[in-house]
């Protein structure tokens, strides 16, 4: 198969993963939503690793924040890693964790699969945007991958990216700031999960949603599902914040290039200082 | 509103602080912890857990500056301070090259943590018993493609050719 390319609005993206499926090709897919942007790595039809390209946050802290490793083993796996670039290898810092013994194999393959799974997610909510298909893959043969059936995750994927609509709805702007409601409905109890009173107890009227999603370790959606569940049953409601004055936006190293004229006007600036 | 997040590190007593406070069009809030032993010529209350500075450079741009140590327990600063910076400026109290080692800790940190770009800086030249920047460059490993900037921290001038080499080789690498 040769590459391929189109839009997302032409051609949404669980057709074109069918499309690579039941073509049973190997390659990588390039998802450049209006939001995110997620590589999908196939291997004979099947999804065998996924990662979002800009990833807010890095493997290995994800792992400390777990509690599956500590600071000091990502640390030294960081440092190994680096050892391998310089021999122009390239292996995920997963691989060097299982080749260190700091994680089983069960461990590593649980970790891939979420990441697949959320990948999945993320590029299945992107309305807009273009994906690109490249054939072939350059794989170590020292890394994990696993297979995963996308049927499942496709159907949890749609009935999320529908959940999704409704919640940006309610929920317009993460940086907003709820806080509890202060006269609660008394029609019928209201029986909330553990995870659901995890949530709500950190709903204080200070921390945005950004910052409850953070402190959560929760998945995304759940918080996010959750709260708007707590706005629909009327135990909370925004409040107003200093913060939400004025929108800011960060610029980080990690996705920069599309933003060097911002660097360009810094360094303008501290010129004329 | 844009913000772009810039650490300042370096071992205690390097002038993180004073770094800070040149450039910063506010005064720098300080989260301060005494500092125990160490070096007499310390100022004699050291910030040891983070400064912060802000630079607004115009309507919609602002800069702002995170200084913290390279102290052990205050690890956990570094893992939310490294996550999303532009750039990093590590201190080095040229007077005083045994800050060198743990300030090598910091650097090699910074290079497996973070992708972001670093340039050193050698800081109290005007010090008469200063070391050279190519001295601290020996001392620390520091690669050849890395700036070692000598610098006085009071001085905004060369504050601010520390920053611009920094934006510059952050333009540089991200290209």
């Amino acid at each position: 198969m040769l590459a391929f390319e189109g839009r997302i609005d032409e051609l949404p993206i669980p057709e074109v993963i069918h499309i690579i499926e039941i073509g049973r090709k190997t390659g990588m897919l390039i998802i450049e939503g209006a939001h995110e942007q997620v590589t999908v790595y196939f291997k004979d039809g099947k999804v065998v690793y996924a990662n979002p390209t800009y990833q807010r946050e890095r493997i290995g802290n994800i792992m400390v924040k777990q509690g599956v490793v500590t600071r000091e083993v990502i640390n030294k796996a960081l440092t190994r890693q680096r050892q391998i670039r310089r021999r122009n290898e390239r292996v995920r810092i997963g691989t060097i964790l299982l080749e260190m013994g700091a994680i089983d194999r069960e461990q590593l393959a649980n970790h891939i699969s979420s990441q697949i799974t959320e990948s999945i997610y993320i590029s299945m909510a992107e309305k807009k945007g273009r994906f690109k298909f490249l054939p072939g893959l350059d794989l170590s043969p020292r890394d994990i991958f696993v297979e995963m059936d996308i049927q499942d995750i496709i159907c949890e994927g749609m009935y999320r990216a529908d959940e999704w609509e409704k919640i940006i709805d309610k929920l317009p702007d993460f940086g907003d700031i709820y806080a509890l409601s202060t006269n609660i409905s008394d029609d019928g109890d209201i029986k909330l999960a553990n995870d659901e009173w995890k949530i709500l107890s950190l709903i204080n009227g200070r921390r945005s949603i950004n910052a409850i999603i953070e402190k959560a370790r929760l998945d995304k959606f759940e918080v996010c599902k959750s709260i708007y569940n707590f706005v629909q049953l009327g135990l909370i409601k925004k409040t107003i914040s200093e913060y939400k004055k004025v929108p800011v936006e960060t610029i980080y190293f990690d996705n920069l290039k599309p933003k060097l004229g911002i660097v360009r006007r810094l360094i303008d600036h501290i010129r004329g200082m | 509103m844009i913000t772009v997040k810039t650490l300042i590190t370096g071992d205690v007593g390097a002038g993180k602080t004073e770094f800070i406070r040149t450039v910063s069009d506010i005064d720098p809030v300080l989260i301060r912890e005494k500092v125990t032993g160490g070096s007499t010529r310390l100022e004699p209350e050291t910030a040891a857990a983070m400064d912060f500075g802000r630079v607004s450079l115009d309507d919609d741009l602002v800069l702002h500056l995170y200084g913290t140590t390279g102290l052990i327990r205050f690890d956990f600063i570094y893992d939310i301070l490294s996550t999303g910076i532009l750039g990093c400026v590590v201190l080095v109290d040229s007077t005083r090259l045994q800050t060198c080692p743990p300030t090598r800790r910091t650097v090699d940190f910074i290079e497996v943590v973070s992708d972001s770009p670093y340039v050193v800086v050698a800081n109290k030249q005007d010090a008469e018993d200063a070391f050279s920047a190519e001295d601290i460059r020996y001392v620390l490993s520091v690669a050849d493609d890395v700036p070692v900037l000598p610098c006085v921290a009071r001085n905004k001038e060369q504050v601010k050719e520390v920053l611009y080499t920094l934006f510059d080789r952050t333009l540089v690498s991200a290209n």
